[in-house]
């Protein structure tokens, strides 16, 4: 008989202890997974959603503010834009397109996004993924709207439902726009971006609903425009709260930027969201290094856990050592034995931990894209997983020695002569 | 010296003084960030081109920033022609990237070149410049579209000497600004300023580009002051964002 097989038949006879040491393994390999994974995730769901965006103009303010609040909705402007430096700085010959957001209106605690047709145009996320409809079309007519996956699915909304939206983004006491009301014309594929989170609107649209209001008020009924007579209006925004823009030339990129930063109108920042990026992930590095070597430190639990309960029940296997010996096996085969046991541990352990990885993933995809709109990949394991495995493995081998060590010294001195 | 947030360099990273450039004397001061011992460093990677734009203040690369002395003077010469060099900036050597254009600037140059041609020592003479600028704005404005992106054209032909005026510019600014701060009009005589800035721009082209994963700098070696550089990149696989340092003088792309 092989010695692995001597071992697996030894580990059968010892079954829930041996279960139960490959199981705190398990888990503890898939948290470190888990964590690098949502790390690795998380940072390409923000990458994928600016990676068709060559530049992100707005007020002037940190580029990490600028990038938070224009794209991922979170925070609010500084300052906004004015229609006219909008025009103006869209017309330069180095821009390809520019993308109006305006934002500052919600919708039961989601945003209203204020943009023009280029959005379905232009933008681009992901891989160079344009924006899809999973139903309907894009905004036609001046009160229609377009709504994200999350909002319909979250909602229940469906091509031409009718929605009220909201003044401000605090959900209490907020007035509500209820003279106008919009008509979904659209719902849009799910795409992993904050834009599954919004209701889209025209330019022209976000004008009309506050047309008729003062000082930040809504209008008494008798000055209060209808929504029918808004339309004959003319509705050129006064300004946007920032634009994307996407350039022919990266290399047109930095002086396009600087000319945005000087200037002399108003004060703006261009930013390249990609190095924005990358500067909050230098600033977030730290924690996120933190929190992978706690996970580190689970797995080294987990293995010493297993030394632990191998090195205790050396005492009672002497007698299963002193057999072996009896049948042919020398001192090193007792070894060897040992180390195999510890490393069919760590590989149960591994591949335990796998599955329990990948089944996690499964069910808490859906949930992880509806609740905080972030879509997990499912992979096969890459560079990181399968060095990992290896390390553990290796690593029980090595702590494997010490109880091995114990038990090789032991049958040599014991002989038959074991008194239990 | 002031210390601005790192994000408020990032902000206002490049050249600034845009006050020449607005018609409004009340609006559009601006102030550029100038922090010793960093540098900013653009680069993009389009088709076989390798293109950097480095922006450093004048200190980093001499010790010093304001020209007292005629040795100060040969001092910046020389530094501006060992930012020349092409061994400046190396690349994996298997992309077997080559110089092929290259311009270096310094603040004060340019300011002693609109010294001596204009002479400087009254509020009139600055409004000159500011006229220019206005005539040059207002033609933005009154035009659309096609006659103003012509204007860009314009822009875009000479804009290493447009930068290289704006540098100019913020040195004069910079002495006015301390002029503003006392009396609110009035603009105080040319003083030496106090703030120079270098920039230098490169053009690489390399014929195995698909090759070329990192770029070394020897600005470090060559220039005992300069500390870091922050970067801002663009290459095919995406924006990127680094900082490299005396003890890190690479950038892996």
């Amino acid at each position: 008989m092989s010695i692995m097989g001597l071992a697996l038949k030894s580990l059968k006879n010892r079954r829930a202890t041996a279960l139960l040491t490959i199981f705190s393994i398990a888990v503890s390999v898939a948290l470190l997974l888990g964590v690098e994974r949502i790390r690795v995730e998380a940072r390409n769901s923000f990458t994928s959603t600016v990676s068709g965006t060559d530049l992100i103009v707005g007020a002037r303010s940190s580029s990490l503010n600028l990038l938070l609040y224009s794209v991922f909705h979170i925070g609010n402007a500084t300052n906004n834009i004015t229609w006219e430096t909008y025009q103006e700085l869209a017309g330069d010959e180095a821009v390809k397109w520019t993308i109006p957001l305006s934002l500052g209106d919600s919708h039961r605690g989601y945003r209203v996004l204020g943009t023009s047709d280029a959005m379905f145009s232009s933008f681009q996320y992901g891989d160079g993924q344009s924006l899809a409809f999973s139903e309907g079309k894009p905004f036609s007519v001046l009160y229609d709207a377009v709504i994200g996956s999350e909002v319909a699915a979250k909602l229940g909304y469906k091509t031409g439902d009718s929605v009220v939206l909201s003044h401000g983004v605090n959900s209490d006491s907020l007035q509500q726009h209820d003279d106008k009301p919009f008509r979904i014309s659209g719902v849009l594929q799910p795409t992993g971006t904050p834009l599954d989170k919004v209701i889209m609107v025209s330019l022209e649209g976000i004008e009309a609903l506050h047309i008729d209001w003062i000082n930040g008020a809504p209008p008494i009924a008798a000055f209060s425009i209808s929504a029918k007579d808004t339309e004959a209006m003319s509705l050129q925004p006064e300004s946007i709260t920032a634009f994307l823009v996407g350039l022919n030339s990266r290399i047109s990129a930095f002086r396009y930027q600087r000319l945005v930063n000087e200037y002399g109108e108003e004060a703006l920042t261009a930013i390249l969201p990609g190095v924005a990026l990358g500067e909050l992930w230098q600033l977030v590095g730290t924690a996120e290094s933190a929190l992978l070597a706690v996970s580190g430190l689970v797995v080294i639990a987990g293995l010493l856990g297993m030394l632990t309960m191998i090195l205790s029940s050396l005492g009672e296997r002497r007698r299963e050592m002193a057999v072996l010996r009896a049948v042919g096996a020398r001192p090193r085969h007792i070894f060897t034995l040992m180390v195999t046991e510890s490393v069919l541990y760590a590989a149960g352990g591994v591949m335990l931990g796998f599955t329990l990885l990948y089944g996690l993933l499964f069910t808490l995809q859906p949930i992880f894209q509806l609740q905080l709109g972030l879509h997990l990949a499912i992979t096969p394991p890459g560079e990181f997983e399968l060095i990992l495995a290896t390390l553990v493995v290796i690593s029980a081998a090595l702590l494997g020695s010490i109880p091995a060590w114990r038990a090789y010294k032991n049958s040599l001195a014991d002989g038959l002569t074991v008194r239990l | 010296m002031k210390r601005f947030s790192p994000m408020a360099a990032l902000a206002a990273s490049i050249a600034l003084s845009v006050a020449s450039l607005n018609v409004s004397a009340e609006s559009g001061r601006h102030a550029d960030a100038h922090i010793h011992g960093t540098g900013q460093l653009n680069f993009a990677v389009e088709g076989n081109q390798v293109y950097l734009e480095l922006d450093t203040p004048g200190f980093d690369i001499l010790g010093f920033e304001t020209l007292a002395t005629e040795e100060q003077h040969h001092k910046l010469e020389q530094a501006l022609e060992q930012l020349k060099q092409a061994n400046l900036w190396a690349f994996t050597p298997a992309a077997s990237c080559s110089l092929k254009q290259v311009k270096v600037s310094s603040s004060a140059e340019e300011h002693d070149e609109h010294e001596s041609h204009a002479s400087h020592d009254d509020h009139e003479d600055h409004e000159s410049h500011d006229g220019h600028k206005e005539d040059h704005r207002g033609k933005h404005d009154d035009d659309h579209h096609d006659k103003h992106q012509e204007e860009h054209h314009g822009h875009d032909a000479d804009h290493g000497d447009h930068k290289e005026g704006h540098h100019g510019h913020d040195a004069d600014h910079d002495e006015h600004k301390e002029g503003h701060h006392d009396h609110d009009v009035d603009h105080e005589e040319h003083k030496e300023s106090g703030h120079m800035d270098i920039s230098a721009t490169y053009v690489y082209e390399c014929s195995n580009i698909n090759k070329l994963t990192s770029i070394r700098t020897r600005l470090f070696e060559t220039f005992e002051h300069s500390e870091q550089l922050k970067v801002q990149g663009i290459t095919s696989k995406g924006q990127m964002a680094a900082v490299i340092s005396r003890a890190k003088p690479e950038l892996e792309l």
